[in-house]
């Protein structure tokens, strides 16, 4: 009777420990959790990268831990249960044992998950901001960047990221297969993937101009030819490669052909429907392919006169997407005809499935 | 004095996208040759003396250099091989090649295996990957995938033509329900069925004015050409063999948008050509193939023609370009069915890229093949009926074309 008595003491004695030691954990977790979590939120905000690879480790910190101290006091209890089972109280004891283990365990699992809770919270915000455009941005300052031991190159000590979180390099990897319903046939996932730098060399000053709201081309000095996108030398075989110099250009284009698309590449498929026009920019010689925002995709015309509008300073990233056509003020789209009707008829479903899109 | 080319036979595996259970490309390239044994039964395989691989894209192949697989797998090592690769004019391009070995005198007997394998990645995926064959600079983040470009450059043209969208859809109707008679076609072994201008008008926007069978689709596929001397082609297939009269290769923008005031164009065809609109390309590969070959009179002296629809808008802009349509009759054309099976000069009737599939490699060679079938007397065979065989052809023409109309290769093929 004492005998089991003392096992119960000792089984409630053991819940009780066990069940300390991982809130005691639990609590130190969640403390580290709350002050490292909002800190890597908040710094996640501005500095997509480095908060997410804070983040990533507060949670693997916070597991750690959790789990640590849990196995740590299951071990405990576990090891006094063992003491005291000696005497034919074994199978008690282990009972016991276990069932604090439970416990503690159970306390660190819930401890890991309001842990990776707050983390992953903090991941999310930051992949929404850095998708929705370069908001998240920030600067970073390379050390040391390599360089060749006579002709230097121009050294790159500044990057500016918008990567969105998610976008991993891990190389290639086999990741799966699948077995065909005849028991024969065999596939294989094979996962690949890469950063790549696209080193615009002589190009870099349109790119570079885009980040500040202009549009420059170039142009050549002999036969006068102007293009945007630039040619650093001259197409005309008479002007035999001629060097071009840079110039800028009016924020003011034409129509010169359209398409509305009801499809597209993976990227931009919430973008549908849209309109997508290859216009002349002013003093240009050739056309250049980009979005046309602000009217409905049926109401666009060949040779409708357009302005080049930016997104936002914030927002830009260097490439063609930061700018698009917008019609100039003062147009007015024409009455609506046959070709409109069908056009609108055409794109409707289209709306109704970019909604459905997640 | 260049020698001439002849076309000794070929054959495909069937184009589909998987799963199909076919889908190891060696062993496909293996089967073609096979097939084309049957027909031609004193080939083997140690008359080749040089080998071209016709290939696409290492994204689409997750293999680099995947022609070391082939070359090697098919037993070949000691001969010499490239691979050509030029977009969608690959094809075009590796026969082109072909036919450069063999005319020079170096090579006699030049075998084309030509693949694709665009079931590898999601098709939202392959249009990207194809769409990095535009400037990735400049255009893929704005558009982002070819039918936006060719619907930009269609758009224009249908209206400086006075085409409509009912008239291009015709040319959808017509290369699908060809392709209900050929086993090897990717209609045949998906959809399988016969269409209307109804159901292409009502098939889904994909760019106006491109629905979604306007469009070409992506493949799984695997062809084999034998390209030799005249002396080796009569001597294994006596009563079966083509030659290549006449051949041509041009080249235009990458960007659609940098056609507008090209200056070699100017000097070419004139002021205000190509614009946008039409493909100069294809027209200077056409002016240069029917010099070779003597053709004055493209709409008389050619019997029909496997043209590279990857669009139905740019087959009735391919009309143009290679002299059979003018701005005044092509719109009549269409509705005429001048280019169906019944008509004076029918166009694919294996079933273009729109019926019988576009795995990018293997495509120009499929064209081929189907032209050379046609010429040869084997179409019957190869078809389910006689309701796909032109009626003794003498000539055909074959076009492979790139990008946006960038690289475009026509040759023309007769009987001997």
């Amino acid at each position: 009777m004492a005998l089991r008595k003392n096992i119960k003491n000792l089984r409630g004695k053991a819940k009780k420990a066990a069940v300390k030691v991982a809130r005691r954990a639990a609590k130190e977790v969640v403390k580290q959790a709350i002050k490292r979590g909002p800190k890597a939120v908040k710094r996640a905000r501005s500095v997509s990268k480095a908060a997410r690879k804070m983040a990533f480790k507060g949670a693997k910190t916070v597991g750690k831990v959790a789990v640590k101290a849990a196995v740590k006091g299951a071990k405990a209890v576990v090891r006094s249960a063992t003491e005291a089972s000696a005497g034919g109280v074994k199978a008690a004891g282990k009972a016991a044992a276990r069932t604090a283990a439970r416990a503690a365990f159970d306390g660190a699992k819930q401890v890991a998950k309001s842990a990776v809770g707050v983390v992953t919270e903090g991941a999310k915000s930051v992949a929404k901001t850095a998708m929705e455009g370069g908001a998240s941005k920030h600067t970073e300052t390379v050390k040391d960047p390599k360089d060749k031991a006579f002709e230097k190159g121009p050294g790159f000590h500044k990057q500016t990221w918008f990567r969105p979180p998610g976008v991993e390099e891990p190389g290639l990897a086999f990741v799966g297969y699948e077995i065909a319903d005849n028991d024969v046939d065999f596939n294989q996932f094979l996962h690949y993937d890469q950063l790549y730098t696209i080193r615009h060399g002589q190009n870099s000053k349109f790119f570079r101009s885009l980040l500040k709201g202009k549009i420059v081309g170039t142009k050549c000095p002999k036969c006068g030819d102007a293009w945007v996108p630039p040619r650093t030398n001259c197409w005309n075989l008479d002007c035999n490669l001629q060097e071009t110099d840079w110039v800028e250009f009016p924020l003011r284009a034409k129509v010169h052909t359209w398409t509305v698309a009801g499809w597209s590449g993976r990227s931009s498929l919430k973008k549908l429907p849209f309109i997508l026009v290859y216009a002349k920019i002013e003093g240009s010689t050739v056309a250049i392919a980009n979005y046309l925002q602000g009217i409905d995709p049926w109401d666009v015309e060949f040779d409708m006169p357009l302005k080049i509008v930016f997104v936002p300073e914030d927002k830009r990233v260097g490439a063609v997407q930061d700018f698009h056509f917008e019609p100039a003020d003062g147009w007015k789209p024409g009455p609506m005809t046959p070709e409109k009707e069908r056009i609108k008829k055409l794109v409707e479903p289209i709306y109704a499935w970019v909604k459905t899109l997640k | 004095m260049t020698r001439k080319v002849c076309i000794v036979g070929g054959a495909t595996t069937p184009f589909d996208y998987g799963p199909t259970g076919l889908e190891n490309p060696e062993k496909g390239a293996a089967d073609c040759i096979k097939e084309t044994q049957k027909d031609v039964p004193e080939f083997r395989m140690r008359d080749l003396d040089f080998m071209i691989y016709s290939h696409f894209s290492v994204h689409f192949a997750h293999q680099l250099a995947g022609e070391w697989i082939m070359h090697d797998h098919l037993g070949l090592c000691g001969l010499p091989h490239i691979r050509i690769e030029n977009g969608g004019n690959t094809g075009g391009s590796a026969l082109y090649g072909a036919a450069l070995a063999v005319m020079s005198g170096h090579h006699d007997v030049v075998g084309i295996v030509g693949w694709e394998t665009m079931d590898s990645v999601r098709q939202s995926q392959g249009s990207e990957f194809i769409a990095m064959a535009s400037d990735v600079r400049y255009e893929l983040m704005v558009g982002g995938i070819y039918p936006i470009y060719y619907a930009s450059m269609a758009n224009k043209w249908m209206k400086e033509n006075k085409v409509t969208e009912e008239d291009i859809a015709r040319i959808s109707v017509k290369n699908k329900n060809n392709a209900m008679d050929n086993p090897k076609a990717q209609w045949f072994r998906n959809e399988h069925r016969y269409i209307t201008v109804d159901d292409v008008m009502n098939s889904g926007l994909i760019s106006y004015p491109i629905k979604k069978y306007d469009c070409c689709v992506m493949s799984r596929g695997v062809a084999f050409l034998l390209v030799t001397s005249e002396e080796y082609a009569k001597k294994v297939a006596p009563d079966n063999y083509t030659v290549i009269d006449g051949m041509g290769l041009s080249s235009c923008t990458i960007r659609a948008g940098d056609r507008c005031g090209y200056p070699s164009w100017k000097e070419i065809y004139g002021p205000g050509y190509p614009d946008m609109t039409e493909f100069g390309a294809c027209r200077q590969a056409a002016d240069l193939a029917y010099k070779m070959a003597g053709i004055k009179n493209p709409k008389k002296d050619i019997s029909f023609g496997e043209i590279h629809d990857a669009f139905s808008t740019s087959e009735a802009q391919i009309y143009k370009a290679i002299g059979i349509a003018t701005k005044d009759n092509v719109a009549k054309m269409l509705r005429d069915g001048e280019t169906t099976m019944d008509g004076s000069i029918p166009m694919n009737p294996g079933g273009g890229l729109i019926g019988y599939g576009h795995p990018v490699g293997a495509t120009g060679i499929m064209s081929t093949i189907e032209a050379h079938y046609q010429l040869a007397g084997l179409a019957e065979k190869k078809h389910l009926s006689k309701k796909t065989v032109v009626p003794d052809p003498h000539t055909a023409i074959v076009n492979s074309h790139a990008g946006t109309g960038t690289s475009i290769s026509n040759f023309i093929i007769r009987r001997p």
